[in-house]
């Protein structure tokens, strides 16, 4: 939409405040991140609706500590199973978050449901399919499977790191003291009433974060001049990492990431498999998402860790193609 | 006092933005910043999220003792939150207030033009090629990317004119002009801008980003194996319905 031509002060104010962007190191123009603010909105709200309710009838319908009855006594293999279960139940990263939530807070352990909150957007069939197509005539078989590789073993290595945590040392408080979840074992109305009220919930909490990270995302996704990173294009370890620090900036889908890769033609096959990897767990949108759940000490902690890791195993893999 | 009422303040905010996307999606607005599957995912969204917010509005009076043990703590009994939910909606209605259809320049010059190789654009080749009334074969870039590794499609564009709508930009991606358009992926935020170069024994002086119709004859050069048209005119036209070209996420998966 744009904006009505009887409204100049309006018109004139955005005028102003393109003027001052324009002076500064980020070409912000407000009609541009608008557009991109907009877009990734719409793009990630039909799906965060339907992590919502789907967070809503866990909340309502699964008996507290049911999944814990059903997964392995094996911890070890518990993980693996979580970070499998993208594949039969893909959830993409704006979904997964009040999923996970609501799971934890159902009293699944903080490992297995940080296990699939990490692999679930990047170990499914959708994310296979969508980097082989963007990588035809690249090795596309080599490169969907590698991502999903390095995926799944950050997902299982952070789930097996958190096995012996406490959960008070990783999870914020509210999680702990804001619904003391049991189970609603009244009339199915009941249950109906009580799922809408969690949906609702758990939709504003997790939606304000998603708009402050969104509009952040779209300031730094318009304003800087991507070129910059040519200059470091062909050098494998800069490379890699700028094109890491260029998914945590961009935030992009994990569905559309890889059409944006494969077109990084100066770059390294460690550079793009680091984008393409690393995105999806970690970017500046989830950051927002994930503080709904964890604190900050720990977020701190992962986002290092998970850096350093996705890092070490593009440039591994990398050199196996060479 | 208040707090009798936050599930109401709740479910009309909730609907509120539910109103908004569907204002959106039947204006046709929503055409420019989302693929199609995506716009029809918001829309059944944005319909669920309003039936929540309709039950919401009303739920004390569907159903007072709706959970015995609990019926403080489930409501959604933070003012702070709907109240800061409720002023990012302020923003966002703003931003889709004051948003363009397409992006300006400063975004094409930032994210750099790409040629993508023909595996990347992924249109269909099979696709017959429209004329107009002089001859002229109607394309997009994608087109004529996709024509690349196909000689059927490139000997039979080779022996036409064609006439491509993009926008006009100098001295970008070290090519004296090209003809740029923006290729969405899934949505507007991950668009990226895809170039054909231009051999023209005329100048141009337009400005960058101008929308321009190119007629002129598509030739593989030998450097780089990449086509360029050889300009025979270049004329300014008005913006496409739809100023982006969108990938075809489902062709040949």
């Amino acid at each position: 939409m744009i904006i009505n031509k009887e409204n100049i002060l309006l018109r004139n104010l955005l005028k102003y405040l393109n003027l001052l962007f324009k002076m500064s190191l980020i070409q912000i123009n407000i009609h541009d991140v608008a557009f991109s603010f907009v877009s990734i909105i719409l793009e990630g709200l039909p799906f965060l609706i339907f992590g919502a309710i789907i967070s809503g009838i866990i909340s309502a319908f699964l008996p507290s500590n049911y999944i814990i009855k059903i997964l392995p006594k094996n911890r070890f293999l518990a993980v693996v199973i979580a970070g499998l279960a993208g594949i039969f139940l893909p959830v993409c990263e704006c979904a997964v978050v009040p999923v996970v939530r609501r799971l934890i807070k159902k009293g699944l352990p903080v490992s297995y449901a940080f296990t699939y909150l990490l692999a679930s957007p990047i170990v499914n069939f959708l994310v296979a399919a969508s980097t082989f197509l963007a990588f035809r005539g690249q090795n596309p078989l080599f490169m969907a499977s590698s991502r999903i590789g390095i995926g799944f073993a950050i997902a299982i290595g952070a789930g097996i790191i958190l096995l012996n945590a406490k959960p008070r040392s990783i999870l914020k408080e509210d999680m702990f003291n804001d619904e003391k979840e049991h189970d609603h074992g009244q009339s199915k109305k009941d249950k109906f009433s009580h799922a809408i009220r969690v949906s609702a919930g758990d939709f504003i909490t997790v939606g304000s974060l998603f708009l402050v990270g969104a509009f952040i995302v779209s300031i730094l996704n318009t304003g800087i001049n991507r070129q910059l990173l040519s200059v470091v294009g062909e050098h494998n370890i800069f490379g890699t990492v700028s094109l890491m620090l260029l998914a945590f900036v961009l935030s992009l889908c994990s569905t559309s990431d890889a059409f944006l890769a494969s077109t990084f033609s100066q770059f390294s096959v460690a550079a793009k498999l680091g984008f393409m990897s690393l995105g999806p767990i970690l970017d500046i949108k989830l950051l927002f998402f994930y503080r709904s759940i964890f604190k900050k000490s720990f977020l701190i902690k992962f986002a290092i860790g998970a850096f350093i890791s996705v890092l070490v195993l593009s440039i591994s893999i990398g050199a196996l193609i060479k | 006092m208040i707090k009798k009422y936050y599930d109401s303040l709740a479910g009309a905010t909730l609907m509120l933005l539910s109103f908004l996307i569907i204002f959106l999606f039947f204006m046709g607005n929503i055409k420019y910043y989302l693929q199609p599957l995506f716009q029809y995912l918001s829309i059944i969204s944005s319909i669920l999220l309003f039936m929540v917010g309709l039950i919401l509005t009303v739920l004390k009076k569907l159903n007072p003792k709706d959970c015995y043990e609990c019926n403080d703590i489930h409501s959604i009994d933070n003012e702070n939150q709907i109240f800061i939910f409720s002023i990012l909606l302020i923003v966002f209605y703003l931003a889709a207030m004051i948003s363009p259809n397409e992006f300006s320049v400063t975004v094409l010059e930032n994210r750099g033009v790409s040629r993508l190789a023909s595996s990347q654009t992924n249109d269909n080749l099979e696709r017959n090629f429209t004329q107009n009334k002089d001859g002229n074969y109607i394309l997009e870039i994608t087109d004529i990317l996709n024509s690349i590794n196909n000689n059927e499609s490139i000997s039979k564009l080779n022996k036409n004119k064609i006439e491509v709508v993009g926008q006009f930009m100098n001295n970008i991606s070290g090519e004296e002009i090209i003809l740029v358009r923006m290729l969405m992926f899934c949505c507007a935020a991950d668009a990226r801008p895809i170039g054909i170069a231009l051999e023209s024994k005329d100048k141009y002086a337009l400005n960058d980003s101008t929308w321009v119709s190119v007629i002129g004859t598509i030739q593989i050069r030998d450097k780089d194996n990449f086509p360029v048209i050889l300009v025979d005119n270049i004329t300014q036209t008005t913006k496409p319905d739809e100023p982006m070209l969108r990938y075809n996420l489902f062709n040949k998966i």
